[in-house]
């Protein structure tokens, strides 16, 4: 059952440069108790998408299209509307533990309102249910802990207490922006296996972003590969592994050091992500990418499945064939 | 709480110790003394009056009985005004400058913070701009001119409040309050507008927003404490200078308050005067400071004494 539907999303910035498009026709659906990844490198326009739905985007945000829950879409819901929504059916991790907690407040404050607003629980019952879910997130000692503040936690710790606040009210979907990067990691294992454990148990799905192909391989059912605001690539993830069929997610996998492969030399794509105030006309990729042809200038590829794989969505001019077989080419590919 | 208390109160003894010594020796230094008049007294009434304030002892011998004095709450006679001591003098300026300067600051608090939120919350609207308009009046243009202005306009133009004396009644208190609440005004106002902007755009606010609060509460709960902070700190210094210090608007109203007093005091050399005032002053300024500490350590649970 679809729970999220999002239709050709768009992301833009009014600023003194002109207007940034910072997402671009993003277009997915989530079901229930699945895990999407999304991929891309800083600016591709990753946070930005989830930012919107969440109702999140800094005040001189805009968006276009469509992201559908329940038949209502999230973008151009009146806030009071949306408030009912996320924290509750929809929550959100945020990358910074460090940062994302209130210093000034308690644990306990900061998670029992969410249930007041949501579920009308008083102060107390609320109390109790918070360190059952500090529980469930395997911080130890909940019940003296949770009238602590956040700085006499770690930063993992801060983590697992913003994991347990997003799944307060047992949300549909939780989006996690980047949960792990600001940790290290054996932290970053922990959280991770700690999501796919209250996945298991809460049947949430998740929307998981990040710039780390490790953490979409041991979570994710589908990936979306991001690129200049673009969707690149969109597949099930053993596709996305197994046979990229984008230069930009052959070149990500490229630079990715692997166990069976010791003692290479990681590549990495040349050239920097395109500035978003100013855009190429063409493929935003098509600068760094080794297989561009002359079309790619000029012309935006479409997201489309590919021949032979309906489930695979790409966009880009060059025909899967041709790629395949420069990306088998370990040569061609490690220059 | 308690010990810290006291330890800071006992650490500032040697705070106020040295002000006190820094003090005295200034005045010892300037020229001239407390009976130097136009009119010159006879050199045996002028010996006569130091031998009775000990100004004919060494400097250092004058200083201890000074200290003397002060350890017993003596703040000794007044060199200037006969008959009066210090202690007195003090005494009967302080109610007018607590009251004056009091209900300033208690009405600048709450005006600045409230403008200071509204300006923030509704960025580029009437109140933002009034906000940032006032926040450079103030600072712009000084308590003197404005001072005037008020009096021509509501006293001798509208005839509506008297003027040139002063007595504690609200008639007389309106116009030296709303001066000194308008210059603190737009101290705290754009203080508390640029902290409350900033709080909004962190992370917990964002984290905040994402649980689904409501912005009332998500304004009340989790950014007011933090964005109070650097607005709490300037209370202190903010409170001393509106009751202690505000000798222009006690000038210009005719307020016969502390400020007025050490003025005349620095004026006319009376050495136990100024001394007195400037204990005074440190003492407050500490207290304030404290009181300050106190509400810091209350509002920001990280700071722990």
């Amino acid at each position: 059952m679809t729970l999220l539907q999002v239709k050709d999303l768009g992301v833009r910035f009014s600023t003194h440069d002109g207007m940034v498009h910072a997402v671009n026709g993003v277009s997915f659906n989530l079901d229930r108790g699945q895990t999407l990844g999304i991929v891309g490198e800083s600016g591709s326009g990753k946070s930005q998408s989830v930012l919107a739905m969440m109702g999140l985007l800094a005040r001189n945000g805009n968006t276009s299209g469509e992201a559908l829950y329940q038949d209502k879409n999230l973008l151009t819901m009146p806030a009071h509307e949306l408030n009912r929504i996320r924290g509750n059916r929809l929550s959100m991790i945020f990358q910074d533990p460090m940062t994302s907690l209130n210093p000034y407040l308690t644990i306990e404050r900061q998670m029992t309102e969410v249930l007041e607003l949501h579920k009308g629980m008083d102060r107390k019952s609320a109390k109790k249910r918070a360190i059952e879910l500090l529980d469930a997130v395997r911080i130890p000692d909940a019940k003296r802990r949770v009238d602590m503040y956040p700085h006499e936690f770690s930063g993992g710790m801060r983590q697992r207490v913003m994991i347990a606040m997003a799944l307060l009210c047992e949300p549909e979907i939780l989006i996690a922006d980047e949960p792990t990067t600001a940790l290290d990691v054996t932290v970053q294992a922990q959280i991770l296996s700690l999501l796919k454990d209250l996945q298991r148990d809460f049947g949430t799905a998740i929307i998981m972003i990040t710039h780390d192909l490790g953490v979409v391989a041991g979570l994710c059912d589908q990936v979306m590969v991001m690129y200049g605001g673009r969707v690149m690539e969109y597949a099930d993830a053993d596709h996305i592994f197994y046979q990229p069929s984008h230069p930009y997610t052959i070149g990500l996998l490229g630079a990715l050091p692997r166990m069976d492969d010791a003692g290479e030399a990681l590549t990495s794509i040349p050239g920097n992500p395109p500035n978003l105030a100013n855009m190429p006309k063409g493929c935003p990729f098509y600068e760094r990418c080794g297989h561009a042809l002359d079309v790619c200038a000029d012309t935006i590829p479409p997201l489309e499945a590919t021949g032979e794989r309906s489930q695979v969505l790409r966009a880009c001019h060059v025909p899967v064939t041709q790629l395949s077989i420069q990306g088998q080419d370990k040569e061609a590919l490690h220059v | 709480m308690l010990s810290y208390t006291l330890k800071r109160i006992l650490g500032a003894i040697p705070t106020v110790f040295v002000v006190i010594t820094v003090c005295f020796v200034m005045l010892q230094l300037t020229p001239g003394g407390p009976f130097d008049r136009e009119r010159k007294v006879s050199p045996e009434v002028l010996a006569n009056l130091q031998a009775k304030y000990h100004l004919n002892e060494p400097v250092y011998k004058q200083f201890g009985f000074y200290l003397n004095n002060l350890l017993h709450g003596d703040l000794g006679a007044s060199f200037r005004y006969a008959d009066w001591s210090v202690n007195s003098l003090v005494a009967n300026a302080l109610p007018y400058s607590l009251t004056v300067g009091g209900t300033a600051m208690l009405l600048s608090i709450v005006i600045g913070v409230l403008l200071g939120i509204t300006a923030a919350l509704k960025q580029n609207s009437l109140v933002d701009y009034f906000v940032m308009f006032l926040g450079n009046f103030g600072s712009a243009v000084p308590s003197f001119i404005i001072g005037p202005v008020m009096i021509l306009v509501f006293c001798i133009w509208a005839k509506a409040l008297p003027f040139g004396e002063f007595s504690l009644t609200p008639a007389y208190l309106i116009l030296p309050v709303a001066l000194l609440t308008l210059i603190n005004v737009a101290t705290l106002g754009r203080m508390m507008r640029g902290s409350l902007i900033e709080v909004m755009h962190s992370n917990f606010i964002r984290t905040a927003k994402a649980k689904g609060l409501p912005l009332r509460v998500i304004v009340l709960r989790h950014a007011l404490k933090p964005a109070l902070l650097p607005v709490v700190t300037v209370l202190g210094p903010l409170a001393v200078s509106s009751v202690a210090q505000a000798v222009v608007t006690e000038t210009m109203f005719a307020i016969p308050g502390v400020g007025r007093l050490l003025v005349n005091g620095a004026i006319n050399r009376d050495y136990t005067l100024v001394l007195g005032l400037v204990v005074l002053v440190a003492v407050m300024t500490v207290l304030f400071n404290l009181i300050v500490d106190i509400i810091y350590a209350t509002l920001d649970p990280r700071i722990r004494y």
